[in-house]
């Protein structure tokens, strides 16, 4: 069994334009171990990509104080590529497009980068294993030969991402906001495919803003986020409670004082 | 025996063959009577060559650019024959020579997959073959110096059209002394799918090589050519002077191929120029991966109607290099169309520009441009100049120019090393991938062999 | 040649900046422009009277006549003049600095924020020479618009040199718009240059509408860290007008922004040369450099250029440019006569959309409007002429 573990995180971004420094997250804490899901709901602007960038190591998030710990390990000091191999992924909200490089070279490198030198995955086992996912997704084959991310659609790079997942096999995933944009028969694909890697080896934190997602992947675990900090933990009623009462509701009951955007 | 003095370029061993013949070094007026004489050249050829000299002498060096001071042209080797004759057979190669093409893979190219091929070595071709089925169809592949005594009429009738001694300093140098380079004639109709090579080796230290092509693709005819270029490394530098002349003639099409990997002590210098009629197409397709000095920029005029004229180049700038190439597109005739995508890279203290032009002419209505320039600067050394000039003369054309430069996009590499790809793979995907629309464009071999050549420049760019 | 009469009433120290200035005209060299040529154009006749300015000079900041600034604001004017753009830079400016005939000097103060537009309306009149300066300062802070106007009087043929110079201190930010109509016979240099500190801002609105031969060099150094210019200019020639524009900006200091937005339409016989420059210098880390040149080609007997150049020695940069030659955009100019427009109309309606960014950020409603006039009148003609030839 893994665990990922945030302990009292501080996290500092600095605005481009006015170049303050701006404290977002403000103390989280949360355990995670593989065989369970979780998932992160709030309002809009309160740190969830936040979280999933800062534990990816994106160079934009400052850590201030407080630990991220990968079965036991800090990784804070790690490179983003050895956070990876590690057994981190982050299906990211706005995947990077690179042109010249083709969707099956790419998974090829990221599988290979976790294998010994002198063991590259056989081009027999790479076609087999991506044929299976693909199939799964509901993919084509010529996606696999299009230029990673380059002009594909939305719910495309949504769905190229859980492939990676498939192919990568991490003990956990950060999943954020892979709902964004899509249709409910391209959801349903998409969930498909982390249904499809539970298991006592891995691990999910999905972040979302809708219960809908929720519906598809049964959380084990629900945490609610306010104002950069975990504000509430429960089951996957949780969820369905906010569908029905709203953030505000929550907050009031809590007796938060925190700024929702649409107040 | 074979020395290897830097293992840093691999192509930088240099061999002990010695001349059969040399001018020695410097350049008179008698150097250029001695080349003449030594190949035995028509009078008119003389005169050429003498009137050419001449204008060299006036022309001063190109005012823009990189700094070419360091070019020592008074201790220059202007002319080496290495063989008394030309082979057809690599087996009858000198065996040192034989031994220097094989290293470079030149024979083994052959076997696989050319039409035809040829290896300069020094100032003169030393090897020349062209399948028969090839030879059968008509198709004239020679070194331009045999093309001079074979077909008289035909040479005559084209040398010197597009590219004037007058042009600038290194084309009249090139028409002074010029030796070797490939003359082919492609008859009317014929199609040439598989490509033609041309392979040229600066061998001597302190050399010069000025070697002259001249392509003529007949009406509805084809070519693909492919020159690759190496030198061994030495301390003080050599020097490059090609002038190439491309006719591309009613609805025939031309691709040229040009993969530059010179050591970097040698100025590349070129001049190359296309005119194309109506209907027809010329492909420059220009890999600028060494060399101390690179000035190129290959020209396509669209003289007929239709006529279509494009650049794919990529240009890799190290330490001590400066790359300076382009293109230029003159539009002269209606409804022509010009494309132009350059890549470039300057890293670990390189300098890489572009610079070029495309020029809409008073008869040009209906015509199109495009040009594209992308560069990625990898450092904090490096440096990069983007240069176009866009001159119009006619109200009814187009034209489009976008150009971008920028370090390697933190963005991408932050993906895929989240993948778990290292940053040196992930940089080197990126830089690959920035280049790709050149490699696929090259003949399979060439890509393979490209490829590997820039992830070898890239090899311990990053931390 | 000598300068006669311009220096009474001048203290010693503008005199003295005059005699040496004299002293380099004849030695200097001409500025150069890429693919213009112009060595051979008249631009150097001496002047022999100042041309005053008379300005009520405001409660919050100093608006008024440059040399009776000189002897009023000796050590500001001194501080600044000719500092930004120096006398000795070439032939036109030493030729500028001795022979200067007409002038104006803006200090807005520390803090100062001015809300109204300042407006200057300069008159050119064609029986003399026209060396005018106009230098502006502002102060850390301060805020402000200027816009210039200048025109010209009579029909005789006569020479315009015009220089301003602009010194933003920390953190001010000025908006500079300018609407140049001299006339047909006159040739004019245009040499305006901003220096930029640390997080200031300079957005720059340039109408070229020139009728006679004009040079135009218009330079933004951003010096400060953080520093930041946006710069449009529109132009427009006609007859068998040669104009060449070079708009550059250098980019010093770390995070600095400075972006060119110049759009040209060309008409009848007339030549434009449109030389876009980035040059980000090495340190200047964070830097962006964006650049955009278009060209309307209305006539085949017009010659364009569109020369977008980048000169980057630094890699923690953004840079890129465009340029691009065409015709009137066809699927607007449809939707237009499908409404029933006629063609010219049309067809300078969607002109004016192409110069459009240019028009909007002219902060004077009735500057902006006389623009879009001087924009109709002189497409018209274009027009009528493109149709007769």
């Amino acid at each position: 069994m893994a665990t990922l573990e945030v302990k009292n995180l501080h996290v500092e971004v600095e605005d481009e334009e006015t170049k303050n420094k701006k404290e977002i997250l403000k103390g989280v804490n949360l355990l995670m171990k593989t065989g369970e899901i979780h998932a992160i709901m709030g309002p809009n602007g309160t740190g969830k990509s936040t979280l999933s960038q800062t534990i990816m190591g994106q160079k934009n998030y400052h850590v201030t104080n407080g630990d991220i710990l990968l079965n036991g390990e800090s990784i804070l000091d790690m490179p983003v590529d050895q956070r990876a191999r590690k057994g981190l992924f982050l299906a990211m909200q706005y995947p990077a497009e690179i042109q010249g490089v083709t969707n099956a070279e790419f998974l090829r490198a990221a599988i290979n980068a976790r294998r010994p030198a002198d063991d590259k995955i056989s081009v027999m086992d790479f076609l087999k294993e991506l044929d299976k996912n693909l199939e799964l997704l509901d993919m084509s084959q010529a996606m696999t030969e299009r230029y990673l991310n380059e002009g594909f659609s939305g719910g495309e790079k949504k769905r190229n991402e859980i492939l990676q997942l498939l192919m990568i096999k991490p003990s956990f995933a950060l999943l954020d906001e892979i709902d964004s944009g899509l249709d409910i028969d391209a959801l349903k694909v998409v969930s498909k495919g982390v249904n499809s890697m539970r298991g006592d080896n891995f691990g999910a934190l999905i972040i979302t803003h809708y219960q809908r997602l929720l519906n598809y992947i049964k959380p084990d675990v629900v945490h609610v986020m306010m104002d950069g900090k975990i504000v509430k933990t429960g089951s996957a009623d949780l969820a369905q409670k906010l569908e029905n009462e709203g953030y505000a509701g929550l907050r009031d009951e809590l007796g938060l004082k925190v700024n929702l955007v649409d107040d | 025996m074979i020395d290897l003095e830097n293992s840093e370029y691999e192509y930088g061993f240099h061999d002990d063959v010695k001349p059969k013949f040399t001018t020695g070094r410097g350049l008179t007026e008698e150097t250029v009577r001695k080349i003449s004489a030594e190949k035995n050249e028509p009078q008119w050829m003389l005169d050429y060559r003498l009137k050419s000299y001449h204008t060299y002498q006036k022309l001063a060096m190109p005012k823009f650019g990189p700094d070419l001071s360091d070019l020592d042209l008074e201790n220059m080797l202007y002319y080496q024959k290495m063989t008394d004759k030309k082979y057809r057979d690599w087996d009858d190669v000198p065996d040192k020579m034989k031994e220097t093409f094989d290293r470079l893979g030149v024979p083994e190219a052959e076997r696989k997959y050319l039409a035809g091929s040829s290896a300069q070595y020094e100032s003169e071709v030393v090897y020349h073959n062209m399948r028969n089925e090839f030879e059968k169809l008509g198709i004239l592949f020679t070194d331009t110096d045999t093309a001079l005594q074979e077909y008289p009429e035909l040479f005559k009738k084209w040398f010197g059209k597009l590219v004037k001694p007058t042009d600038n300093k290194f084309a009249a140098l090139n028409g002074a002394v010029w030796s070797g380079g490939s003359f082919i004639y492609v008859p009317k109709g014929v199609r040439c799918d598989i490509p033609i090579q041309s392979y040229f080796r600066l061998n001597a230290e302190n050399s010069g090589q000025f070697e002259r092509t001249l392509i003529i693709v007949d009406e509805g005819a084809k070519v693909d050519y492919v020159e690759g270029c190496t030198a061994p490394n030495y301390s003080s530098d050599s020097l490059h002077a090609a002038v190439v002349e491309v006719n591309v003639l009613r609805d025939a099409y031309c691709r040229y191929t040009t993969i530059q990997n010179w050591s970097d002590n040698v100025y590349s210098l070129e001049t190359k120029r296309a005119a194309v009629l109506e209907n027809a197409t010329m492909e420059w397709v220009d890999g600028n991966l060494g060399s101390k000095v690179t000035m190129k920029y290959p020209s396509v005029y669209l003289n007929g109607e239709n006529a279509r004229g494009t650049m794919l180049s990529i240009a890799v700038a190290s330490n001590g290099i400066h790359q300076d190439s382009g293109a230029r597109m003159i539009h002269n005739a209606k409804n022509t169309s010009s494309s132009i995508v350059s890549k470039s890279i300057a890293q670990t203290g390189g300098s890489v520009d572009y610079r070029g032009t495309v020029r809409f002419g008073k008869h040009s209505d209906g015509s199109k441009a495009h040009v594209e320039c992308d560069t990625i600067i990898m450092d904090d050394q490096s440096s990069s100049d983007t240069i176009p000039y866009n001159e119009i003369d006619n109200a009814n054309v187009s034209m489009e120019h976008e150009a971008r430069v920028s370090k390697i996009s933190e963005e991408q590499l932050y993906y895929l090393m989240s993948r778990g790809i290292s940053e040196e793979k992930a940089t080197e995907m990126i830089v690959m991938g920035f280049v790709e629309p050149f490699t696929k464009k090259l003949p399979m071999e060439y890509a393979v062999e490209l490829n590997r050549l820039i992830s070898y420049e890239m090899e311990g760019s990053i931390g | 040649m000598t300068l006669e009469n311009l220096t009474i009433n001048e203290p010693d120290w503008f005199v003295q900046k005059r005699l040496t200035a004299l002293g380099l005209a004849d030695k200097l060299p001409l500025p150069t422009m890429q693919r213009f040529d112009f060595h051979n154009w008249q631009l150097t006749p001496p002047t022999r009277t100042i041309i005053k300015t008379n300005i009520a000079s405001p409660d919050n900041y100093i608006l008024m006549d440059l040399f009776d600034a000189s002897n009023e604001y000796p050590d500001l004017v001194q501080k600044y003049l000719y500092s930004i753009i120096k006398a000795d830079e070439n032939k036109l400016m030493a030729y500028h600095a001795a022979f200067v005939n007409h002038g104006v000097f803006l200090y807005v103060p520390k803090n100062t924020v001015i809300e109204k537009p300042i407006e200057l309306e300069l008159q050119q009149d064609s029986s003399q020479p026209f060396v005018s300066h106009v230098l502006v300062v502002a102060g850390e802070n301060s805020k402000f618009s200027l816009i210039q106007k200048t025109t010209t009087k009579g029909n005789q043929a006569s020479v315009a040199n015009c220089v301003v110079e602009i010194k933003a201190l920390t953190n001010s930010e000025i908006k500079y718009a300018a609407v140049d109509e001299l006339g047909q016979n006159v040739t004019s240099y245009l040499s305006r240059r901003a220096d930029v500190d640390r997080d200031a801002y300079v957005d720059w609105s340039i109408g070229l509408m020139n009728e006679g031969n004009t040079v135009a060099d218009f330079d933004t150094d951003l010096k400060g860290t953080g520093a930041h210019s946006e710069i449009k200019v529109v132009d427009i020639t006609a007859g068998k007008q040669l104009e060449g524009v070079n708009t550059r900006v250098t980019n010093y200091g770390k995070k600095t922004i400075g972006n060119i937005n110049q759009r040209g339409v060309i008409t009848d016989h007339s030549r434009l040369i449109f030389n876009g420059i980035g040059h980000i210098i090495k340190g200047a880390s964070g830097a962006n450099a964006e650049q955009q040149n278009r060209v309307l080609m209305m006539s085949s007997h017009a010659h364009g250029d569109a020369n977008p150049i980048l000169l980057i020695d630094e890699n923690d940069v953004l840079a890129g440019h465009a340029a691009s030659v065409g015709q009137v955009d066809q699927n607007q100019l449809y939707y237009l006569m499908s409404r029933g427009l006629d063609k010219k109309t049309a067809q300078r309606m969607v002109i004016r959309g192409f110069l459009g960014d240019v028009l909007v950020s002219i902060p004077s409603k009735a500057i902006r409007e006389q623009l879009v006039q001087t924009i109709e009148r002189k497409l018209a003609n274009g027009q009528e002429i493109s149709e007769n030839s």
